[in-house]
C-alpha cells in the first residue's frame, strides 16, 4: 500500500524473507498478497461494523431518520498544509462568509436542524460563523479534526491525541458544550484513532461505510459501545459538485440523492448527507439543496434531526438488547 | 508628480508589501505544518490578503437589482508562452482564440448589445495584434490586465519581478487601448501574496480573481481595508474547468448545455439576492461553435427580466466605490 513506498527489488527480497520467517508484513505495493489469515483477518478486523442499530421504529413512528451533515472546513485544510496564498484562502473564507449564511438561512425556512462538523481552528478563524451557527438552537456542533489533519498520514498516537484533545477543549470553549459526536477529516482515520474516541468518551462517529445504517463498531472485535453513522462518497457534494470534480452537474446529482433517499425510505433506515459550504452553499447549488429538503419534507414519516439525536436515540433503543 | 511624502509612503509600500508576503514558517519533511501554528500565527498567516466589508449597494444604478459583468480571459496562448511551450499545434489551439474565438464572441455582444470587459495577457495581444484595436473601439468595451502573459505569479514568487511585469502589461494595453487599466485579474487566476500591495501601489480600483464572496467586497491586506474592489469570481462560473479539451484540462462537464444550466441557476440566485454576477469566458472555449449558441441564449435570458443592469467591471467597481465612500 501507499504508506510503505519501497523500491520493488526491496519488495521482492522481503517477500522472500518474509514468507520464510513469517514475522513483518513486506513493504511494497501490494504486501497483504503474502500475509496469512490471521494476519488478514486481524487487519481486515481492526475495525469493523458491528450489529445494526436501525430501531425497530423512529421518533414519532416515523419510518427514516435524515441527517443533514455540513463540514465547514473553510481554510483548515489548506493552513494545515501550509498553504496561505491569496486565492485559496478566498475559497475558504467562501465557506464561513458566504455558504455558511445562506444554508442557514435554508434551514430556518424549513425549520431544520442540521449538524456542523467543524475542524477547531476554524472556530476561532470565524467567529461570526459560530454565532450564526448556534443563534437558532437547533443545531448540533461536532468534531472535525484541529485543523482537518490527516491522522493517517501523521501515524503518531501521541500527535493524534493531542489534536483530538485540543480539538474538543476548543469546541467546548467555542460552543459552550463538549461535543458528543466525530467526523474524521476526509474520512481517513489512523489505525489508533477510533480507539481514541473511545477513550475520548464520544456518543457517535461518522465517518464509516460498512452499511447505510446505525451499527456499533468493533476494535478487534471488541463493542465498544460507539454509535457509527455512516457516510458514503456518494452521498457527499465533495467528489461531484466542485467545478472539476466528476459531476459537476447539481440536477444530475440532486437525482442520486433523492434515488437514495428513496431506498432508505423504503428500507426505513437512515438518510446521512454530508455536505460542504463552499460547495452546496453555492448559488448554483443550493436549489438543488432546497429541492432535495422539499422532496423529503413531501413525504409522511421522515424524522429530521442532529447526528447526536440520532445517535442518543438508536443507543436508548438498542439499550440492554445486547 | 513625486514629491518626497510621495517617494517615503511608495518606500514603506514596498517595505508592507515584502513583510506582509513572509510565507509561514515549515519544517522539512512536514506538509502538515499548520497543525503546530498558534491562534496568532493561523490568523497572521489566513489574514495577509483577506475578505472586507461587502460593497453591494442598496440600489444598483437606475434600480437596477442585479449587476452582470460578462468577462474574458483573453490569453490564447499566453501561458504556454510564459512556460516556453513551442508545440506548433498546442499553440494553434490558442490561436483559435484570436482568429475564431473573439470574432465570434463580439458578433454576439455586438448584436445583444451588452458591454463586457477583457483582461487580456499582453503577449496574446502582442502575438495577434488585431485583438486589441477591435476591443478599443468599442465605446462598450473595457480592458484589463492579464499579466504580461498569463504567468504564473506563485512560481514566480518575487515581488520585484511580478511588478516589473504588471508594469510592464499596464503600459503596454494603455499604449494599444489608448487608456489605462483600472481593473485586474490574476495571471493564471493566481494571486500571490505580494499582488494585492502590488495593484494598490500601482492605483488599480478593482480585481476580480479571489471567491470568498459572490458580491462584491473590499480587500483587506494585513487585516486593513486597502480601497481595492473585488468582484468576486468564481470557478463553477468559469468555462475553463469544465469546457477545456480533455487533452489540456479537467474538461469536468463538456456538456455546454448542462455547464449553461449552472451558469443560468447561479444568475437566477444573484437576481434573488440582489448583488452581482460575474461570469468568465475564454474565447477560445467558448467561442467553439457547439458553445456560441448557449452563451447567446444566455444573454438572453438574463435580458428577458427586468431591472438588470449589464456593465463593465469598472463601471461597477466604481459605483459600489462612489457608494461605499471609497476615495
Amino acid at each position: 500500500m501507499r504508506r510503505y513506498p519501497v523500491g520493488m527489488g526491496l519488495v521482492l527480497l522481503c517477500a522472500l524473507s518474509w514468507s520464510a520467517s513469517a514475522q513483518q508484513p513486506p513493504a511494497g505495493p501490494q504486501p497483504g498478497l503474502a500475509w496469512t489469515d490471521e494476519q488478514l483477518t486481524k487487519v481486515a478486523h481492526h475495525v469493523r461494523a458491528g450489529r445494526k442499530l436501525t430501531p425497530k421504529s423512529w421518533p414519532g413512528g416515523a419510518r427514516v431518520a435524515v441527517c443533514l451533515s455540513f463540514d465547514p472546513d473553510n481554510q483548515s485544510i489548506a493552513l494545515n498544509r501550509g498553504n496561505n496564498t491569496p486565492i485559496t484562502m478566498s475559497e475558504g473564507e467562501y465557506g464561513a462568509l458566504t455558504g455558511i449564511p445562506r444554508i442557514l438561512r435554508l434551514l430556518d425556512r424549513y425549520n431544520l436542524p442540521a449538524t456542523f462538523f467543524i475542524p477547531a481552528t476554524s472556530t476561532f478563524m470565524h467567529p461570526a460563523m459560530m454565532e450564526a451557527i448556534k443563534k437558532s438552537g437547533r443545531h448540533e456542533v461536532a468534531l472535525h479534526g484541529w485543523i482537518h489533519e490527516d491522522p493517517m498520514a501523521l501515524n503518531d498516537p501521541e500527535e493524534e491525541w493531542r489534536l483530538i484533545s485540543q480539538a474538543i477543549t476548543q469546541l467546548e470553549k467555542s460552543t459552550g458544550r463538549k461535543p458528543t459526536g466525530n467526523r474524521n477529516p476526509s474520512w481517513t482515520m489512523s489505525v489508533y484513532t477510533m480507539s481514541q474516541l473511545k477513550k475520548a468518551d464520544l456518543l457517535y462517529d461518522s465517518s464509516l461505510q460498512a452499511m447505510d445504517q446505525p451499527h456499533d463498531v468493533l476494535i478487534d472485535g471488541q463493542s465498544t459501545g460507539i454509535v457509527e453513522l455512516p457516510v458514503n462518497w456518494i452521498l457527499d457534494d465533495a467528489p461531484f459538485l466542485p467545478a472539476n470534480a466528476s459531476l459537476p452537474s447539481p440536477r444530475l446529482i440532486l437525482k442520486t440523492f433523492k434515488d437514495d433517499f428513496d431506498v432508505a425510505y423504503r428500507e426505513g433506515t437512515l438518510f446521512m448527507l454530508t455536505m460542504h459550504p463552499h460547495i452546496s452553499g453555492q448559488r448554483s447549488r443550493v436549489k438543488y439543496l432546497e429541492e432535495l429538503i422539499e422532496y423529503m419534507k413531501s413525504k409522511p414519516g421522515v424524522w429530521f434531526a442532529t447526528a447526536e439525536e440520532i445517535a442518543r436515540y438508536v443507543k436508548t433503543q438498542s439499550a440492554g438488547t445486547q | 508628480m513625486i514629491n518626497r511624502a510621495g517617494v517615503v509612503a511608495g518606500l514603506a509600500a514596498t517595505w508592507i508589501v515584502a513583510a506582509a508576503a513572509q510565507p509561514p514558517p515549515r519544517t522539512p519533511g512536514d506538509n502538515q505544518p499548520g497543525r503546530k501554528w498558534s491562534e496568532a500565527q493561523l490568523k497572521q498567516f489566513a489574514g495577509v490578503v483577506s475578505a472586507g466589508r461587502k460593497l453591494t449597494p442598496r440600489s444598483w444604478p437606475n434600480g437596477a437589482r442585479v449587476a452582470v459583468a460578462l468577462t474574458f480571459s483573453l490569453n490564447n496562448t499566453a501561458n504556454d508562452l510564459a512556460r516556453g511551450d513551442s508545440a506548433v499545434v498546442q499553440l494553434s489551439g490558442g490561436e483559435f482564440g484570436a482568429a475564431a474565438g473573439l470574432p465570434r464572441v463580439l458578433e454576439v455582444l455586438d448584436r445583444q448589445n451588452v458591454p463586457a470587459t477583457f483582461f487580456v495577457a499582453a503577449t496574446a495581444a502582442m502575438v495577434d495584434a488585431q485583438m486589441l484595436p477591435e476591443l478599443a473601439r468599442r465605446s462598450t468595451i473595457e480592458v484589463g490586465t492579464l499579466g504580461w502573459s498569463d504567468e504564473n505569479p506563485l512560481q514566480i514568487n518575487d515581488a520585484a519581478e511580478e511588478e516589473r511585469l504588471l508594469g510592464r502589461a499596464a503600459d503596454y494595453l494603455t499604449k494599444a487601448v489608448g487608456k489605462k487599466p483600472i481593473g485586474a485579474r490574476g495571471p493564471s487566476s493566481v494571486l500571490s501574496l505580494h499582488t494585492m500591495a502590488i495593484l494598490k501601489k500601482a492605483g488599480f480600483l478593482y480585481d476580480s480573481t479571489m471567491m470568498a464572496m459572490d458580491e462584491p467586497y473590499e480587500v483587506l491586506l494585513d487585516g486593513r481595508p486597502s480601497g481595492i474592489v473585488e468582484l468576486p469570481v468564481s470557478r463553477l462560473l468559469d468555462d475553463q474547468p469544465t469546457l477545456t479539451a480533455p487533452r489540456f484540462g479537467p474538461s469536468a462537464l463538456p456538456s455546454p448545455e448542462l455547464v449553461f444550466e449552472t451558469f443560468r441557476d447561479d444568475f437566477d440566485g444573484a437576481y434573488q439576492e440582489g448583488t452581482l454576477y460575474v461570469l468568465t469566458l475564454h474565447p477560445h472555449l467558448i467561442g467553439m461553435r457547439s458553445r456560441i449558441q448557449y452563451l447567446d441564449a444566455l444573454i438572453t435570458y438574463i435580458k428577458s427580466k427586468p431591472n438588470v443592469w449589464f456593465a463593465t467591471a469598472g463601471e461597477i467597481a466604481r459605483y459600489v466605490r462612489q457608494q461605499a465612500g471609497i476615495s
